[in-house]
């Protein structure tokens, strides 16, 4: 049977990203921000890290454990935000909706900007740099987290009305929310521009991290990660009829609050994983879940699996590309993702114009 | 099969009691295997209305709809899907899905979430593409489809949902007369297959021809029901859409025997 349109199989394009996401791997454990270290030196220091053989010499066996740090949360982090991503784009029947719209992101960092200065103490000593470095990242991320989930539930309570929430209004009143929290981390970095290490424990925030990341870090983003996923199986078709209406999925027999309450409480709570184990990282959330239609189509049935794959693709392969290009001088991840990841988003926007009239 | 819907009252809230509006204001009436219901009204009358109520999209405000004696309100999501299959006016948004696929999501009731469709619901959705003469059209995209096109592929899903009951919302909005009655007749040969079918829409025409009886709506009431004679007049059409209607008699040969049906044109023949 002939098809106006072939999409490519979603087996094929998971092989491809899996291999894409083993080889970016290596790489990244291999170059960093220090020296280079070579693959057999690289696998040798996993299997010290795992406990299984000798641990390398030196300060060798430190760095490579940092990379595995970063690495694994980077995976999780970008596996996290394409996940949310597409979730948000399901429930909005919008490509053009990412965690961020409903504050997720901004919550979150209100939180941690609020945590930061808390820390700081009253006589401008850095306390975060000077007295509880050990302590500080998980006050952060849990600020950062209990930030993100307030701002959702606000935003999700003001667009609820007798047990519905309303689309179009939950659009508006994260503009607003939006807005308002906006304001207030505006606010407080007015107050900390005079100190300089406070101001930079900020923009930190701001622009992203996942240099000097933890086991806790990994274990934060990978517990929520696979709590998420087992909801994939009980949204997935239900997003596809989700694309006529939320009417129209109703009278098909989908549980359409149901549906909206679980893909927004696990999209929220993903993001707001992500966002307090790695800082602000935009675009991953948004272009992951657009790059992968445009190759296997609209259903969701394969969309949320490849984004588990194709958003570490997309934030470990631009961060290895910029090492690579720029070596020491590389970026911040967030910096870098809006860098490469708006103009490339503008294109896509340019090429699919008329499709995206026709969603 | 048998959709009841007694004494119906819905009322969209406002702010101030003078913003609500009172949609319907007490609707009773009833569907049943091999009919073909139609429900007609001037805008505003509140069909629509009765079509969300009776899909179990608002619940009323007083009043209730019952399924073979059971009320629609304890069926589960699913299992109302099974029984009840809702025509939309139109959709929300065209998703850029191929017309198989889009008519396999009216499965959606059977499937479950831990395994693709099976062999059943690959040959309901043959099956119903078969009855709205859809085949061909499978593996074309919802959104290169005519208007035609798209109303029959969502009759289909609609079939391939297997209920006994449809509720179709203005099936014929946009299309050219000779795809309209295409689209009647297709209802009148499923009520026909023993089908029951709540139809709101604006063709008297149609629904003379082709409903089994009709139901005038006018401001959220019932204003006359009944056969076409009795509902396509001057007596009960005149009161709601005023002096400008020209009315008739014409031979259907649609049906066995033929007969003579009344017919209704927008036509102001000045001997008012």
């Amino acid at each position: 049977m002939s098809r106006e349109r072939n999409f490519a199989s979603p087996r094929l394009v998971a092989g491809i990203l899996v291999v894409l996401l083993v080889g970016i791997s290596l790489g990244s454990l291999e170059l960093g921000s220090t020296e280079r270290i070579g693959l057999v030196d690289t696998l040798r220091g996993l299997l010290g890290w795992i406990g299984i053989g000798e641990p390398l010499g030196g300060s060798l066996q430190t760095i490579a454990e940092l990379r595995l740090y970063k690495l694994f949360t980077s995976i999780g982090v970008g596996a996290a935000l394409a996940l949310s991503g597409a979730l948000f784009q399901g429930v909005f029947r919008n490509q053009l909706a990412s965690p961020a719209i409903i504050g997720v992101t901004a919550g979150a960092s209100l939180g941690a900007s609020i945590m930061i200065i808390l820390l700081s103490g009253a006589t401008g000593s850095f306390f975060l740099i000077e007295r509880a470095a050990g302590y500080a990242p998980f006050a952060i991320s849990a600020a950062a987290f209990v930030g993100a989930l307030l701002t959702t539930a606000m935003v999700t309570m003001f667009a609820t009305s007798r047990g519905r929430i309303s689309v179009p209004t939950l659009l508006l009143t994260g503009i607003a929310v939006n807005a308002i929290v906006g304001g207030a981390i505006a606010a407080i970095q007015r107050f900390a521009v005079e100190e300089a290490d406070l101001m930079r424990a900020l923009m930190t925030w701001t622009f992203g991290r996942l240099e000097d990341r933890s086991a806790f870090h990994v274990a934060t983003i990978w517990i929520g990660l696979a709590a998420t996923i087992t909801i994939i199986p009980r949204v997935a078709n239900e997003l596809d009829l989700f694309a006529t209406g939320e009417d129209d999925a109703h009278s098909l027999g989908v549980n359409t609050s149901r549906v909206k309450w679980v893909s927004l409480g696990a999209g929220a709570l993903c993001a707001a994983l992500a966002v307090s184990v790695a800082g602000q990282i935009a675009f991953v959330g948004l272009i992951t879940p657009h790059i992968l239609r445009t190759f296997t189509g609209p259903s969701h049935r394969s969309l949320l699996w490849l984004c588990l794959l194709g958003g570490p693709v997309l934030l470990c392969g631009a961060d290895l590309a910029q090492r690579i290009v720029l070596g020491h001088a590389a970026l911040p991840p967030g910096v870098i993702m809006s860098l490469l990841g708006g103009p490339f988003f503008l294109l896509l926007l340019m090429r699919n114009r008329s499709s995206m009239e026709a969603w | 099969m048998e959709l009841h819907f007694n004494d119906l009252v819905f009322e969209y809230k406002g702010n101030t009691a003078a913003e609500s509006l009172r949609a319907l204001r007490g609707v009773s009436g009833q569907v049943r295997a091999g009919e073909l219901v139609a429900v007609i009204g001037p805008n505003g009358a509140g069909k629509s209305t009765l079509i969300r109520m009776l899909a179990g999209l608002d619940a009323p405000a007083s009043g209730g709809v019952t399924l073979n004696g059971m009320p629609i309100a304890n069926l589960s999501h699913k299992e109302r899907a099974r029984q009840v299959a809702v025509v939309p006016q139109s959709l929300v948004t065209l998703p850029e899905v191929h017309v198989d696929d889009f008519v396999l999501g009216g499965r959606y009731a059977f499937l479950s979430p831990w395994r693709g469709p099976s062999a059943a619901d690959r040959q309901a959705v043959r099956n119903a593409l078969q009855a709205c003469d859809c085949e061909g059209l499978e593996g074309r995209l919802l959104t290169r489809l005519s208007g035609g096109q798209r109303q029959r592929v969502l009759i289909a899903r609609a079939l391939a949902q297997g209920s006994p009951l449809l509720l179709v919302d203005e099936p014929t909005n946009s299309l050219d007369p000779g795809h309209q009655l295409a689209i009647f007749e297709l209802l009148a040969e499923l009520a026909k297959s023993g089908r029951a079918i709540l139809v709101v829409t604006h063709e008297l025409n149609l629904a003379s021809q082709f409903a089994t009886s009709l139901v005038l709506l006018d401001r959220g009431r019932v204003a006359c029901r009944g056969d076409a004679d009795k509902v396509l007049s001057p007596a009960a059409l005149e009161p709601i859409y005023g002096k400008g209607l020209t009315f008739g008699r014409m031979e259907f040969r649609g049906c066995e025997p033929s007969a003579d049906r009344p017919f209704v044109l927008p036509w102001r023949s000045g001997d008012e």
